[in-house]
């Protein structure tokens, strides 16, 4: 790897840590806002199912709870962005609906594979352009009469990467300039490979040396002239023989 | 002579100094990782300064709303009671009722009661009278409306803990994303200067090391880096001594030859005398074969390693039936981990011919069980498919793996390509999971193995020999050597077990749940930290086994009392790469495989456990990384450091 290779390896690294960090970011606060948004609406929602269940302990069966629709109406205007409310029974019949075309048709099927599939007390169901979150309505003997559920503008909870690309455009700029810099930090010639390559090759082409470049310390710069030096005298003990052997030569 | 020669280092000298310059490559490294960090950082907290903290007022608006919801519902309970004429002053039990909502509800923090005068009637928690009046800059109000108008009205303060909790985030992420990087690079970097300047350097000067001494043999230039051009000029610079030298054993022939009386013997030899501490041989021939390419490997275990951060989460909130989900969180890491195994033995005992075919069946194989979990629901089949993975996965990695000279020569390989392969796998799959939820991350990344199978066939056929492993042999040969078998069994088996417990169980079911890209990053730092201990000066090698397993004892019990996730894993990742340190190239023997897959499914069984006695898996787990932890620290007291 040379500099520039080491300055383009830098800069993506960098590049590529912040990029990680504003995703990463962006997204823990996309969570956050989704967070708050589903526990206001499930408080929504729980309030709605308590005043369910305070009826039903009159011992009415859910069908026939007056109040279910009051209770359904007074919830869509508790928080923005709730379209409907519904209850609907155990085997998927709407019951009652701030939609009131909907009364007496099934839900969508969707709804019944997220209370198959719920973990803990709420179950959601993510559709394209709305949320639906939903809660058991219980009788005193633990028997669920039905299913109250809210309906939900898809936009109200913070959708993945809806803040997380913004923000990542908004800082595609800082993050170039700081991959710019790392390149920078990755271009000096940190650990000195080419002075000592040039220090060496002055040495072994035996080219007028300066004390800087000697740099007494560098054991590898010693080495370089110790091994020049060798070079030197083995040079002229080899010529001091050749010419021996040549006047033996000559008299043989 | 030339070895009297003075002025000229002496080579026994020359070999006590640091000819490769590797402390200053390390300072050098150490420099530019710290700038890169201090880079990142001061960076970061730029774009959290200019670009996250505006976005905050959104979360601001969002809290706020929620407590207008709260404000809005307690207005119209008092209304009700209002309604039967109780006058809201005389009003019994508000603020039980007030504090029960505070208690429920984790989205608000203060709740006020006033009535049309504006007089503060009740306040929720009771603590709040003191400082009421600081607390109404973010609070929303609500109206109690009674017959005649407002008989009085509700303050609300959304609970600040949220936005809190949102900037400690953002800065936990900003400081894991700067080590990351800074550690990374720096090792990256060390190696490749280890590889192309400090062996090459030292190679070379010892070379020159002998020249001094009058020995010119291996000057041969390195193929390639910013030192070849030395090697190529030294070469160059010696190359007339050899032809002289050549030229004259020529004319010595010669004169030898005509020399028939041999009157001329003692003056040849005189001539030659002053050149016989020299040697002019032929360079030494480099080895031509070149170590395997590693990037199918790296690419096939990022795709291995990208659903680590998905699976038990998975396991636990999807599959799991329940009060069982624990069991199937266990049986699930327990099936993977056999998988592996048996992936393994396969890879270095089962066919070789067909080598090729092997690692793209296998990954082709673990791309479909990842990415059928796309389509599983029930608990059997997922843990079928996790199987499946961890069979295919290891079998045709493995393979990879077992090519001859990969482990017995460059061990460290390997290790640094599983480390790597966490570093990158974990942050993608928390990043695929986050984007598209988990089914959809487990179908990508399925469809990438799959790839990657396909790409294991592309390029020149494998007709390299496997590495030859004796597992009895092995098994022996690291049995009979003193200590080692008791360190390895007590120091290695702790800190897998607490890795495992931690990163792969309690992290992502307990400690981040749902919280993805959380977990691809405390992963990531787990990985990535284990590089930097492996890169750094092995002096603490002797002691590094027990030290890791102490360090992992102290990240697990900061993890049970509540430590950050992200801490933890920085912990766990120091441990694993002290093991490395510790092991070096004997932990890719028989003994190391076995203890680290017992290790495993020591803390499946641990976690399996919590299902039957009234504790947390992760303690359970405890106790057994302790209990192995204070076993291996005994050799630490035998053994002087």
């Amino acid at each position: 790897m040379g500099q520039l290779g080491r300055a383009f390896f830098f800069a993506l690294a960098v590049a590529i840590g912040l990029g990680g960090f504003v995703l990463t970011g962006a997204r823990m606060l996309e969570r956050s806002n989704t967070a708050v948004a589903e526990a206001q609406y499930d408080y929504v929602l729980a309030r709605a199912e308590g005043a369910m269940e305070r009826g039903l302990q009159l011992g009415l069966p859910l069908r026939e709870l007056e109040q279910a629709l009051p209770v359904l109406e007074r919830t869509i205007n508790a928080a923005p962005q709730v379209l409907a409310a519904d209850v609907f029974s155990p085997s998927g019949v709407t019951l009652f609906s701030t939609d009131r075309g909907a009364m007496g048709e099934p839900v969508p099927p969707p709804w019944l594979v997220a209370i198959d599939e719920r973990r803990g007390e709420t179950w959601q169901e993510v559709g394209r352009h709305q949320v639906t979150m939903g809660r058991a309505v219980v009788n005193d003997f633990g028997l669920v009469e039905g299913w109250a559920a809210l309906i939900v503008d898809r936009d109200a909870l913070t959708t993945p990467f809806s803040l997380a690309l913004p923000i990542l455009r908004d800082g595609l700029l800082i993050i170039f300039a700081a991959a710019l810099g790392a390149a920078l930090i990755g271009a000096v010639d940190s650990v000195g490979v080419k002075r000592r390559t040039r220090d060496a090759i002055a040495i072994l082409t035996e080219e007028p040396t300066t004390k800087d470049h000697s740099s007494h310390g560098d054991p590898f710069i010693d080495a370089v002239e110790a091994a020049a030096a060798a070079t030197r005298a083995t040079h002229h003990q080899l010529s001091a023989a050749t010419s021996k052997m040549q006047t033996l030569d000559a008299e043989v | 002579m030339l070895k009297s020669d003075a002025g000229h280092t002496p080579l026994q000298a020359l070999r006590r100094r640091d000819l490769g310059s590797s402390k200053r490559t390390d300072r050098t490294v150490l420099a530019l990782s710290a700038a890169l960090f201090v880079l990142v950082f001061a960076v970061g907290e730029w774009l959290a300064l200019t670009i996250f903290e505006p976005r905050y007022d959104d979360l601001t608006i969002t809290t706020q709303s929620a407590a207008e919801t709260v404000a809005q519902a307690v207005s119209e309970e008092m209304a009700v009671a209002t309604g039967y004429g109780i006058p809201l002053a005389r009003m019994r039990g508000v603020e039980p009722y007030l504090e029960g909502i505070l208690r429920s509800e984790a989205l608000v923090s203060r709740i006020a009661v006033f009535d049309a005068a504006e007089r503060l009637l009740f306040i929720a928690p009771a603590t709040a009278h003191d400082e009421f009046e600081t607390f109404t800059a973010q609070a929303v109000r609500a109206g109690i409306p009674g017959e005649d108008g407002p008989v009085g009205s509700i303050l609300v303060t959304p609970s600040p803990t949220i936005l809190q909790d949102a900037r400690r985030d953002l800065q936990s992420t900003l400081l894991a994303s700067a080590v990351l990087v800074a550690t990374l690079t720096g090792v990256l970097l060390r190696i490749v200067l280890l590889h192309n300047v400090n062996l090459v350097q030292a190679r070379l000067g010892a070379s020159m090391g002998a020249a001094s001494h009058g020995v010119f043999a291996d000057f041969t230039p390195a193929p390639s880096g910013p030192l070849r051009r030395i090697g190529q000029f030294a070469a160059h610079s010696i190359a007339p001594l050899r032809r002289t030298h050549r030229k004259l054993i020529d004319l010595t022939d010669e004169v030898r030859a005509l020399d028939t009386s041999s009157t001329f013997g003692n003056r040849i030899d005189g001539a030659l005398a002053p050149l016989s501490g020299l040697s002019f041989d032929r360079p030494l021939k480099q080895s031509a074969s070149t170590p395997p390419s590693l990037l199918w490997p790296l690419f096939a275990l990022v795709t291995v390693v990208a659903t680590r951060p998905l699976v038990t989460s998975f396991a636990a909130d999807r599959i799991g039936p329940g009060d069982l989900a624990t069991i199937v969180v266990a049986l699930t890491i327990a099936a993977d981990a056999v998988g592996a195994a048996l992936g393994l033995l396969l890879a270095a005992y089962g066919p070789w011919r067909g080598a090729k075919l092997i690692s793209a069946t296998g990954m082709v194989v673990a791309g479909v069980c990842l990415a059928a979990t796309y389509v599983i629901r029930a608990p059997e089949a997922f843990i079928l498919a996790q199987f499946g993975a961890g069979l295919g996965a290891f079998w045709a990695i493995g393979a990879a793996f077992m090519v001859r000279g990969t482990l017995k020569h460059a061990p460290w390989r390997p290790a640094v390509l599983v480390l790597g392969a966490i570093a990158i796998g974990y942050p993608l799959g928390g990043l695929i999971a986050e984007s598209e939820g988990r089914r959809m991350a487990f179908l990508v990344v399925g469809a990438l193995a799959c790839l990657s199978g396909f790409l294991a066939i592309a390029g020149p056929p494998r007709r390299r020999r496997r590495e030859r492993l004796h597992l009895q042999r092995s098994l022996h040969r690291h049995l009979h050597q003193q200590g080692a078998p008791f360190l390895t069994l007590t120091a290695l088996g702790s800190i897998t077990l607490a890795v495992v417990s931690f990163v792969e169980i309690t992290l992502p079911t307990e400690v981040s749940r749902d919280d993805y890209a959380g977990i691809g990053l405390a992963g990531a730092l787990a990985g990535g930290l284990g590089l930097v201990v492996t890169a750094l000066n092995t002096r603490v090698r002797p002691i590094a086994l027990p030290i890791g397993a102490i360090v992992a004892t102290l990240a697990l019990a900061a993890g049970i009392i509540g430590a950050p996730g992200l801490m933890v894993a920085l912990m766990l990742g120091i441990a694993s790469g002290l093991a490395l340190v510790g092991m070096g190239a004997k932990g890719f023997g028989a003994l190391p495989a076995i203890i680290i897959i017992g290790a495993i499914l020591l803390a499946a069984a641990a976690e399996a456990a919590s299902a039957a006695v009234p504790l947390e898996g992760s303690f359970i787990a405890f106790i057994g990384v302790a209990s192995l932890a204070l076993l291996s620290a005994t050799r630490l007291i035998k053994r002087p450091a």
